[in-house]
């Protein structure tokens, strides 16, 4: 009896360690869900990233690519990454982490972060159109933004926002590969139902947005975009 | 439109940040010892659990305990099941275990001056131990103290009462045994009792709690297991986590209990949107290179663009079943074994379709293709659409979308080469459960499976699963059967006795289309643990509808307890299994929530009758639900329990993993398993295979299609 037991035991353990006894992609058992559990609780302590290890990044990365590269920052996540452009569609831009082969994946449009994938609680998308006219051609007014999420039952959630867009000063901004451009600061007091966040953008004369510190969700807090080339 | 943007900027808020929505304050995950949303101890209060919240609750104090799982049903009506356990209650049993179910419904909501009132019914089946029924006042003062009052019956007018209306059949061991049946007679009838308390939250997370119980605990004082000498109890609640809670207890003035309970609610997910990897961007084309048409004519072209998607479509965990490609338009056949939100599937398709085709395709048709290639729903888009709407809201991309029923819509895609037959296996452990064997109410195997499917073609499915028993105690009971019909169930004992490998089915399906909207099945052999034989059915569910209406038919030969390839005789002790059961459903989504099923028939004992089944579900796959059933065999025939019910709950693994699968394990949990009311457990039915293909769950799904 105990010897049967035994070598039930070591067959039971066999198979706990072959956790992927399947020839299908994703398929479950009490193991790979015990697993992704302890790897989801471990994730969540995050740590803020060591700025000289992203600032090697940034340097080799404007070494050894060509075209556009970007830094984007998660307030509340604490997350930092340099981002290479990935895909095009009119006026928003995709990006994707450089040199890291994992698909998570924000996209923007000038400057300002309208969505995310791939990190959880994303936003889904963003109606930023009365905000960046203003914006862009750095003038005072009242604009509406909206921001959608998914909640638990993958339903879309609107949080929807009133601005008030005024304009701050001139300033210089530099990037490795432009030290001196002219900005103007703007900022967008945004009114949402429980809160008010202030989001502020370093607009070119041309009307690009070279930062921008952009509220982008409950989950994430401030999202920081900034041109590195 | 302030006003629309604000209704949806709150509910962003409520669903973003689920701290807020405890902010009603009758609205509690506490739960009392009765496992019942709220705050006293021995007695009830108006409050309510958050609508969805599921809660188990273990109360224990000297000899009685209780387990109760609660769920709320909507916001005004929360139900309950319970298993509990008096030990030394009757000389016939050491510990007398007994099951119970109440129901509470909120009447009046808080005012800013009046209190909430709620009725409740516990153990409202048969003349249970338990059984009371109550009327309860509760009224919060502040942001701390809530107070509570009300009357009882029953158990909960057994002190401090006065005459009521009517009398009360008392409780009586000797009823035991055939309990089940809704019993009216004795609701809200015999003395009222006065009971009330009070909650006062000290800090966040601490709490204290006061009451007067009404409950004379008679007959647990008779048999002398109990006595009580204060109508008076305490208690103290620590908040583990916001849904999880502490509380120990000074009982009627002489006992120390204690419960613990843990909550969780399906609106929650642990990480909406989910952790999976993001989806590649649209590629948008060059408006120039639309006009070229020149790869259509080279063959190899064909060949390497059907590769491409595949390997393509693979990396998203998404399967190409077919393809047919013209100048300007292509048509993808896929198997989803992946995504619970069917939106998903297809977004994550059309993107892929976008990067991989010429630029001169224009339009994209994208079929559902699953159970060895059996056509169901084809959804269709303009390219420039997918194009334009890429960071638009989601529900333009779904209005600019088409639906069709594959086989309406016609002009099927050739399956792709090498893709039939395919096969899958996966070796896992599982456990098998028996509840509530008087015995030990608590038995489980942990078993090895190996499974395996190989996917034919045309809707050809060859799918088996062999066990072999690791360890556990399932072949310890000692239960037999005294059944008075054919043992078409009861003989689950001598089926768990049997130690060596089993094979636990092994069959061949058929999955056809007969006519658009209508769908049928054919599976021969091992169908289930008990059952070899044949099965037929067809369903018909139409694209856009909340109705489906199917039916069944099964010939049936009971096979050997050793779960071999043998058969045995269809004669039992105390009865023939009859060779033919069968069923007609009618399947209806309510719309706001609730599902329901009908099924009527013939069972496998032979008793003629029907099954009703009501599902609380949640978009993200949760569904929370009861059933009964009742043929034409008498209570008497039936045995404990009188009719078959029970309640189940299925659990989508990709709200736990925060990414995406279609694995959603189902608990049932049921009376003691008997032989009135069985249906044959045939794998594969259409109605949930069908279901998340169709155009209602695939807009449903919807806010997902960009994800």
């Amino acid at each position: 009896m105990t010897v049967t037991c035994t070598t039930r035991l070591a067959l039971f353990g066999c198979v706990a360690l072959l956790t992927a006894c399947s020839n299908t992609q994703g398929d479950e058992n009490v193991f790979t869900v015990g697993k992704a559990l302890y790897q989801n609780m471990k994730t969540e302590a995050t740590t803020e990233p060591d700025p000289n290890a992203v600032a090697q990044v940034a340097q080799h990365a404007l070494a050894n690519s060509d075209g556009a590269l970007a830094i984007y920052r998660l307030e509340k996540r604490k997350a930092v990454a340099v981002i290479r452009p990935i895909a095009d569609n009119g006026a928003y831009r995709s990006w994707a982490s450089y040199g890291v082969s994992d698909r998570r994946s924000v996209s923007s449009r000038n400057g300002i972060l309208t969505s995310t994938r791939g990190l959880g609680n994303d936003l889904i998308s963003s109606d930023l159109s009365a905000l960046l006219s203003l914006v862009a051609d750095r003038k005072e007014g009242e604009a509406q933004i909206e921001q959608r999420y998914l909640d638990g039952e993958n339903q879309i959630v609107t949080i929807a926002s009133d601005c008030t867009v005024t304009r701050g000063d001139r300033a210089h901004f530099a990037t490795p590969v432009e030290p001196h451009v002219h900005v103007t600061r703007m900022t967008a007091a945004c009114n949402q139902d429980t809160q008010t966040v202030n989001n502020w953008y370093l607009v070119t004369d041309s009307g690009d947005i070279v930062q921008s510190r952009h509220w982008a969700g409950p989950d994430f807090g401030y999202s920081t975009l900034q041109r590195l080339r | 439109m302030t006003r629309f943007s604000n209704r949806f900027a709150l509910a962003a808020a409520v669903a973003l940040c689920p701290v807020l929505a405890a902010a009603d304050n009758l609205t509690t995950t506490v739960t009392n010892s009765y496992g019942v949303p709220g705050g006293l101890i021995d007695m009830p209060t108006a409050e309510m659990a958050p609508d969805g919240q599921l809660s188990a609750t273990a109360f224990y104090f000297d000899g009685f305990g209780r387990s109760t799982l609660s769920f709320q049903i909507t916001p005004w009506l929360s139900g309950s099941f319970r298993y509990a356990g008096t030990k030394d209650l009757t000389p016939q049993f050491s510990t007398y275990y007994d099951r119970s179910f109440d129901l509470k419904l909120r009447l009046l909501k808080e005012g800013t001056y009046t209190p909430a009132v709620a009725i409740g019914l516990q153990d409202f089946l048969g003349t249970g131990l338990l059984g009371s029924e109550y009327l309860v006042a509760s009224k919060s003062f502040g942001d701390r103290l809530t107070v509570s009052g009300g009357f009882g019956w029953g158990r909960l007018g057994s002190r401090n009462n006065f005459d009521g209306f009517g009398t009360r059949d008392p409780f009586s061991f000797a009823g035991i045994g055939t309990g089940g049946d809704v019993d009216t007679s004795n609701w809200f009838r015999g003395d009222i009792g006065v009971f009330g308390g009070f909650t006062y939250d000290i800090t966040d997370r601490l709490s204290f709690a006061a009451e007067y119980s009404s409950d004379g605990y008679d007959i647990e004082q008779a048999a002398g297991v109990f006595r009580r000498s204060s109508p008076y109890n305490f208690g103290l609640t620590y908040k583990l986590t916001p849904d999880a809670n502490l509380r120990v207890y000074s009982l009627y003035g002489n006992e120390v209990g204690v419960s613990l309970s843990f909550g969780l609610n399906p609106k929650n997910m642990p990480v909406p949107g989910g952790t999976e990897q993001a989806p590649l961007p649209v590629a948008v084309r060059d408006p120039d290179a639309a006009r070229d048409l020149g790869w259509s004519v080279q063959p190899t072209a064909r060949k390497a663009l059907s590769e491409q998607l595949q390997e393509m479509l693979a990396t998203d965990q998404l399967d190409l079943v077919g393809l047919e490609i013209s100048g300007t338009t292509a048509h993808v056949a896929i198997n989803n074994p992946t995504y619970d939100q069917p939106a998903q599937a297809i977004g994550r398709t059309a993107r892929i379709m976008t990067r991989a085709l010429p630029a001169s395709v224009e339009t994209f048709h994208i079929t559902f293709s699953d159970m060895g290639g059996m056509p169901s729903t084809t959804v269709s888009f303009k390219r420039s659409d997918l194009e334009r709407l890429e960071h638009a809201s989601a529900d333009q991309a779904l209005a600019a979308a088409s639906f069709d029923d594959s086989l309406r819509f016609g002009g099927l895609p050739a399956p792709v080469a090498d893709r039939f037959p395919r096969y899958n296996w996966s070796i896992s452990p599982f456990t098998r459960i028996s509840l509530f064997d008087p015995d030990n109410p608590v038995r489980a195997d942990v078993a090895l499976r190996f499974q395996a499917q190989a996917e034919l073609g045309q809707g050809w499915v060859a799918d088996g699963g062999i066990s072999v028993k690791l360890f556990g105690n399932l072949d310890k009971t000692t239960q037999t059967s005294d059944s008075r019909l054919p043992r078409v169930r009861s003989d689950a004992a001598i089926y768990a006795r049997e130690d060596g490998p089993r094979l636990d089915w092994l069959t061949l399906s058929k999955y056809h289309r007969l006519a658009p909207d209508v769908f049928a099945r054919a599976t021969v052999g091992y169908l289930e643990q008990m059952y070899a034989g044949a099965s037929a059915e067809v369903l018909w569910r139409p694209l856009n509808s909340r109705l489906a209406v199917g039916g069944e038919v099964n010939y049936v030969q009971p096979r050997d307890f050793d779960g071999g390839f043998g058969l045995r005789s269809r004669r039992t002790v105390s009865g023939t299994i009859p060779e033919f059961n069968g069923h007609a459903s009618i399947y209806y989504d309510f719309g706001n929530g609730f599902h329901g099923q009908l099924d009527a028939g013939r069972y496998l004992a032979g008793d003629w009758g029907a099954t009703i089944s009501l599902d609380r579900e949640f978009e993200n796959g949760w569904r929370v639900g009861a059933f009964a059933t009742k043929t034409d065999v008498s209570s008497q025939d039936f045995g404990e329990g009188s009719f078959d019910k029970g309640i189940r709950i299925t659990a989508p693994l990709s709200w736990l993993l925060g990414k995406p699968s279609r694995q959603a394990p189902t608990a049932v949990i049921r009376s003691l398993t008997r032989d009135g009311g069985q249906r044959l457990n045939v794998r594969g039915r259409l109605y949930d295979t069908v279901r998340p293909s169709r155009q209602t769950d695939i807009a449903d799904s919807w806010g997902k299609f960009w994800r």
